[in-house]
């Protein structure tokens, strides 16, 4: 439910917002299902109010299938699918919660694990902030064969071997201070 | 009756190649380590070829590229042990994959293709003929030499930020929200902090 505020500062702004009433008078003029905060202020007076934007998918019925299982297969989201995630996050990096994104349990879930599992290859870059943890092992490329391998650990044993064939300079760093290493 | 192919002069002349050392170029950008390794020791061992023998030497050279941009599954690069062990006292040492890469950005490549070509006689004479780079740069030569390019055994996956804004509006919209939703939902929510339990005998602020 929308709130009144009225504050009581020195240019006497005086926040008025239309009543959920006024909002359903207007649905009959069908200019787009979204509502977006508009400031307008005159001699001092601040009128708040809601106008629509129009969005070029219509709104979701009450009984439509969710926008990932539309198709008779279900879709099967991954990680790859970079531009679909972004549809579904906020400028943050977080993901919008099921209540707007109307997708069923399922398939919220899934899109939660793809976009970590997107953070944590890298795919985003620096779009949603530089503050992700690239230390030790993360800083290298890795790629996941679906959304629940994060959970399926598993330690692999390699045999090692000192046998190396080191043809050309491989860049590598000094492990000693010996300028013969 | 079975059906013939007609020989073409380009079948004729990759089947005359077969008999000489070919260099063949792949790209390790995104490729997973095992993977790829499988492929590059296939190729050099010469098990490509209809002629193969083990004991004919049919192997041909692989380039290998962009070795520092080698890929692993899920957690492998920590979860990943290489056991080293020369059996004296003190040599053993297990060491995470992430580790080696990190000392030397072609020794997981090498490790993986020294692994793939099995536990034989012949590998230690075949991965003579393996050339890694950490990047695209290689000397003349061997650039030079190089007569194909070997497919990737992963498709490399493209980053949000290079997608261009024609693919970017071309792409179809998903999500659809319901009648009478606000725009200013979808902004951030800036971190209300930790919860801090108030201590029983304190008064509510």
């Amino acid at each position: 439910m929308l709130r009144l505020y009225t504050s009581n500062c020195a240019n006497r702004i005086k926040t008025v917002i239309e009543t959920a009433s006024r909002l359903q008078s207007t649905t009959t003029t069908s200019a787009g299902h979204k509502f977006q905060r508009k400031e307008d202020t005159k001699d001092g007076t601040t009128y708040v109010s809601m106008e629509r934007v129009s969005d070029s998918r219509g709104p979701r019925k009450e009984d439509e299938l969710c926008s990932l299982c539309t198709c008779n297969v279900p879709v099967q989201l991954s990680y790859k699918d970079v531009l679909i995630l972004e549809q579904f996050m906020r400028e943050d990096g977080t993901v919008l919660p099921r209540q707007l994104t109307g997708l069923c349990k399922k398939q919220q879930l899934r899109l939660e694990r793809c976009v970590m599992q997107a953070f944590w290859s890298g795919l985003f870059g620096d779009k949603y902030g530089s503050e992700a943890d690239r230390a030790g092992y993360k800083r290298f490329n890795r790629y996941w064969k679906n959304d629940m391998s994060m959970y399926q650990l598993e330690t692999k044993e390699r045999h090692g071997t000192w046998f190396y064939i080191k043809r050309y300079p491989t860049k590598n760093q000094p492990l000693f201070k010996n300028p013969l290493n | 009756m079975s059906y013939r192919r007609a020989v073409s002069r380009f079948d004729r002349v990759s089947q005359w190649l077969q008999f000489s050392r070919q260099w063949h170029v792949i790209d390790a950008n995104q490729q997973d380590a095992e993977l790829l390794g499988d492929k590059v020791a296939r190729y050099l061992a010469g098990k490509h070829k209809p002629i193969y023998h083990p004991e004919t030497d049919c192997g041909d050279h692989v380039v290998v590229t962009n070795c520092k941009d080698i890929a692993m599954h899920a957690f492998d690069w920590k979860h990943t042990i290489y056991k080293f062990n020369m059996e004296y006292p003190k040599s053993k040492a297990d060491i995470p994959a992430w580790q080696i890469h990190e000392y030397d950005p072609c020794r997981i490549a090498f490790l993986s293709v020294y692994r793939s070509l099995g536990n034989n006689l012949l590998r230690r004479r075949l991965i003579q003929r393996l050339h890694l780079f950490p990047d695209n740069e290689m000397p003349e030569f061997v650039r030079q030499n190089i007569g194909s390019q070997l497919r990737q055994v992963q498709e490399v996956v493209k980053r949000s930020d290079e997608y261009t804004l024609e693919e970017r509006a071309a792409f179809p919209r998903v999500v659809k929200f319901a009648e009478g939703h606000v725009v200013d939902w979808e902004k951030s929510i800036e971190n209300p902090g930790r919860h801090v339990k108030p201590v029983p005998g304190q008064k509510d602020k």
